[in-house]
């Protein structure tokens, strides 16, 4: 167990850098999640702090440890890869193991602490077999439990539900939360799902081209992202982004105001950001647009209006309460409304 | 582990490079100056070696022969491989892997143990000391190469495009000719190379079916410099690097398709 | 008739024309093989008497041909081992990017594919006994009192030869090995590297076993060339100095367009035809099944 701090890292390769600056603390038996869209950098960073790439710049700091120079195998870290990095040739038993058998853990302790471990994981009966015998769901858990089984004193994980079908995905998601309610290990994930990033972390921190956008528990990224890019990237369906201008102290869209007051430093124009469910369809005051598509997603219905300002999506709980063609009034939740600079995409608040 | 590194690729370079240097040198000496060693350099270097070839012997012709069998060989062995490795990959032939198996286990007959009856063979149908016997000869030897490194690529066709061709209304043989073989031009390319290689560097069927410079190609060539005593080392040199700078520049200009070429006749299979 | 058994034919014909005349130009001269050793056959002379098993008898009196096959399996082993060696060394080193792999690449594939016999008579140059490069670099070096005849010393014309051979062929080992390198996942090394194994583990332990399947290709088909070399010995020694050189290949070629002695010839073919495929039925059995097994889905 152990604190992690990164400082200034940057990665270049050639002319491009991929990492920019990057400063992050991870405290003793915390969750952070590094969610980006592909290309950011996050697992750059993962493979800087496990020792497998050298920064181009700054620190990786593991408990007290500066381990900036250290090889992989001296810092005390089990990694996660995607693809699970299984090794083909050995048994799951060897695979789990050979982490312990490359620190001469005693034969006894390796056999009792990989049992264990797959037993925790519901692999007891498969530790005969070979990676190519057992199902994806399967392999996903063997890497796990090679990780799982060193107790290291960090956890990096290498988008590791991103190669399973959706169930799974589900389902292995809550075994690791699970996981780390129960061995507490801190842990850094990367990922590129925020439904992943939302569930499983205590603190997000959202990277886009090699630059962290935010740092945040999970709940305030939502609700109070810093700029336009992190409003756009978590949640789903997206929020919905509109144009509208600043007149004394009102923000209007078209001619449309919006209840809510501008800040005084807010320039003429903004965006306003609405996420889905703060759209209220069918009221009695407000805007009107027409339904171009309604999805029915069972507990949930998704409407997309079109109005002169462009288009709208809408999140309701329940069945479909309109139809393709019709035309409804709808307004925004006023205080959800968020006001973003149009050239930086900074939020104003 | 980086200095360790850096000292093998030192040495094993120093080994794969000296020779040929070696050689390049050799072919810029004086008859006077091979006699004595050192010095190592010639003073002045002399291109009389590289004129010596061709006095007193057929070296041209030589090279004619070569080009000759080595384009026939070529051209002949894409035309029966390239159909028959399309077949056996992409067409269900029944027995199909059997027969492929087949060209792999005559690639490993050592051709030295058949050359008397091939010989006695090419004797009967009137082709020894012609180019036809010789691209006869390297043709059945190079196929199975042609057909291996060409089924390596056929498998890799996505069956997708055939069906969209055979919805198109394409035969199998118009598949075979306007889409396989056009998308799978670099297999082609590679497989031609090989089969080039080969066929000019074939020594033994050169050496036992041709008796002379009527058919006679350039490693017989070079191997039947004259000599007990006097040997002309820089003439041979000349004549080793003229001789050889065909398939060398081949291998320099292609050096990608070659790599496929040898490594999907191998790995892959 | 049935539209399948169309198609069947047709596809039939697309490998009728090179399985035929494989089929002729090969299968015919084996055939032609096994008749002739049972033969006393010297074309020269139109003499052809059957002989039954009297060659086969004879050849398993004959000494030459028992030092011919000794000394082939001698020549073979030595060959396959220092290029694989040397091949999987090449095969490491370039498969990690650095400035000028591709030069280097290239510059590696060149003895692969000059002719053997220009090679051979490079190697003969070198080898001289008065003006070759080898006894100068050595005697300046000190590593030597006196120059040594390479080629015409019993003991040392073989390895003279093998030398010549492992310098011309390691670069197909190299690439061969250089494809297999490249097949391994990059995330089984790290992976390796993190669960706490340094660069001599994760290539015994990973690298290696994964790597078993190119490496059994690797040694198959250099055994068999080796086995089967003919130009280069042709060249530098010719088989000589008295006989210590020669190996079946050459053995064989003489009796067959030396001596003429078809029959006799094509018995000393068929032992070596055996003793090759035998070889690599051994070769595959040894290290092929366990590696195909490891990677079978």
């Amino acid at each position: 167990m152990a604190n992690v701090r990164l400082q200034g890292l940057e990665k270049r390769f050639g002319e491009t850098i991929v990492v920019r600056q990057l400063d992050l603390e991870i405290a003793d038996r915390e969750f952070l999640t590094l969610l980006g869209p592909s290309g950011c950098g996050k697992s750059t960073v993962l493979n800087i702090v496990a020792g497998l790439e050298p920064p181009s710049a700054g620190r990786v700091f593991i408990g007290k440890r500066d381990v900036t120079s250290l090889e992989p195998q001296e810092r005390d870290v089990a990694m996660v890869f995607q693809s699970y990095a299984l090794y083909p040739h050995k048994t799951l038993f060897e695979n789990i193991a050979f982490p312990l058998r490359l620190r001469r853990v005693p034969r006894q302790e390796i056999r009792d602490r990989v049992q264990e471990v797959a037993a925790r994981l519901g692999l007891a009966d498969l530790l005969d077999r070979r990676p190519a015998a057992i199902s994806g769901g399967e392999r996903q858990r063997v890497a796990l439990g090679r990780a799982l089984v060193r107790r290291p004193a960090l956890f990096l994980l290498d988008e590791p539900l991103s190669n399973l079908d959706a169930r799974l995905r589900t389902e292995m998601r809550g075994e690791i939360k699970r996981l780390h309610a129960e061995f507490g290990t801190t842990t850094l994930y990367v990922t590129h799902d925020q439904v992943e990033a939302m569930t499983l972390s205590d603190r997000v921190a959202v990277l886009h081209e090699g630059v962290v956008q935010q740092i945040a528990s999970p709940d305030e990224i939502y609700r109070s992202p810093a700029n336009r890019f992190v409003a756009s990237f978590v949640g789903t369906p997206g929020m919905n982004f509109l144009e509208a201008e600043v007149e004394g102290g009102r923000v209007m869209v078209g001619g449309l105001v919006l209840g809510l007051t501008a800040p005084r430093a807010a320039p003429s124009k903004v965006v306003v950001g609405v996420r889905p469910e703060d759209v209220e369809l069918g009221s009695t005051s407000g805007a009107s647009g027409l339904v171009e598509s309604v999805e029915s997603l069972g507990a949930e219905t998704l409407t997309t209006l079109k109005w002169d300002k462009g288009r709208l999506v809408v999140r309701a709980a329940g069945a479909p309460k309109a139809r393709s063609g019709e035309t409804r009034t709808f307004r925004f939740k006023d205080d959800r409304l968020l006001l973003f600079e149009p050239r930086t995409g900074a939020r104003l608040q | 582990m980086r200095r360790t590194t850096f000292l093998f690729a030192t040495l094993v370079g120093a080994f794969l490079l000296l020779p040929p240097l070696w050689e390049v040198v050799t072919s810029l000496k004086s008859p006077l100056e091979l006699g004595t060693l050192p010095p190592l350099l010639p003073h002045p270097p002399t291109l009389e070696p590289y004129r010596a070839v061709f006095r007193g012997r057929p070296f041209g012709r030589y090279i004619v022969n070569s080009a000759v069998v080595a384009i026939a060989t070529t051209l002949f062995s894409l035309l029966l491989g390239a159909p028959a490795s399309y077949a056996l990959t992409r067409l269900r032939v029944r027995g199909g892997s059997a027969i492929l198996f087949g060209f792999l286990g005559v690639s490993m007959i050592p051709a030295v143990s058949l050359v008397g009856p091939l010989y006695l063979a090419i004797r009967s149908l009137g082709l020894r000391d012609t180019w036809w016997g010789l691209v006869l000869a390297d043709t059945v030897f190079v196929l199975p190469l042609t057909v291996w490194v060409l089924a390596t690529f056929f498998r890799g066709l996505p069956p997708d495009l055939e069906r969209a061709a055979r919805i198109d209304g394409a035969t199998a043989l118009e598949t075979f000719l306007y889409v396989a073989l056009p998308v799978c031009g670099p297999a082609v390319a590679a497989a031609s190379i090989l089969a080039f290689i080969f066929a000019w560097n074939e020594f033994l069927f050169a050496l036992s079916f041709t008796s002379s410079q009527a058919a006679q190609t350039v490693p017989v060539g070079i191997a039947l410099f004259p000599g007990l005593h006097e040997m002309p080392w820089g003439e041979i040199a000349a004549g080793s690097l003229i001789g050889s700078s065909p398939v060398l520049l081949l291998v320099f200009l292609f050096q990608r398709r070659v790599v496929e070429g040898v490594t999907a006749g191998a790995v892959k299979g | 008739m049935p539209k399948a058994s169309s198609a069947q034919l047709r596809s039939l014909l697309f490998v009728a024309p090179a399985a035929t005349l494989v089929l002729a130009m090969v299968g015919l001269p084996l055939v032609s093989i096994l008749w002739m050793s049972a033969h006393r056959v010297l074309p020269v002379f139109a003499i052809n008497e059957w002989v039954g098993a009297g060659n086969f008898q004879h050849l398993v009196r004959d000494v030459r041909f028992w030092l011919a096959l000794r000394r082939t399996f001698y020549f073979a082993f030595c060959a396959v081992g220092l290029e694989v060696l040397l091949g999987l060394g090449i095969a490491l080193v370039l498969s990690r990017p650095f400035r000028g792999r591709g030069l280097v690449r290239t510059l590696v594939l060149l003895p692969w594919a000059l002719p053997t016999v220009a090679t051979a008579r490079m190697w003969e140059w070198i080898y001289n006994p008065d003006t070759g490069l080898l006894n100068f670099a050595l005697l300046r070096l000190r590593l030597l009192s006196h120059p040594v005849s390479w080629l015409g010393d019993p003991f040392w014309a073989l390895h003279a030869a093998i030398l010549a051979d492992v310098w011309k062929t390691t670069p197909f080992a190299a690439l061969i090995l250089l494809a297999g390198l490249a097949s391994i996942p990059r995330d089984l090394e790290n992976a390796a590297r993190v669960d706490g194994a340094g660069s001599a583990r994760v290539f015994f332990e990973v690298t290696l076993p994964l790597l078993r399947p190119a490496l059994v290709v690797t040694v198959l088909f250099r055994f068999l060339d080796s086995f089967r070399a003919f130009d280069s010995i042709y060249v530098l020694t010719g088989g000589g100095p008295a006989n210590t050189t020669e190996t079946l290949a050459l053995y064989t070629y003489k009796t067959f367009f030396h001596s003429l002695r078809f029959g006799y010839a094509s018995t000393i073919a068929l032992a070596m035809f055996l003793a090759a495929a035998l070889s690599s039925l051994a070769i595959v059995a040894f290290g092929g099944s366990q590696g195909l097994r490891g990677r079978l889905r």
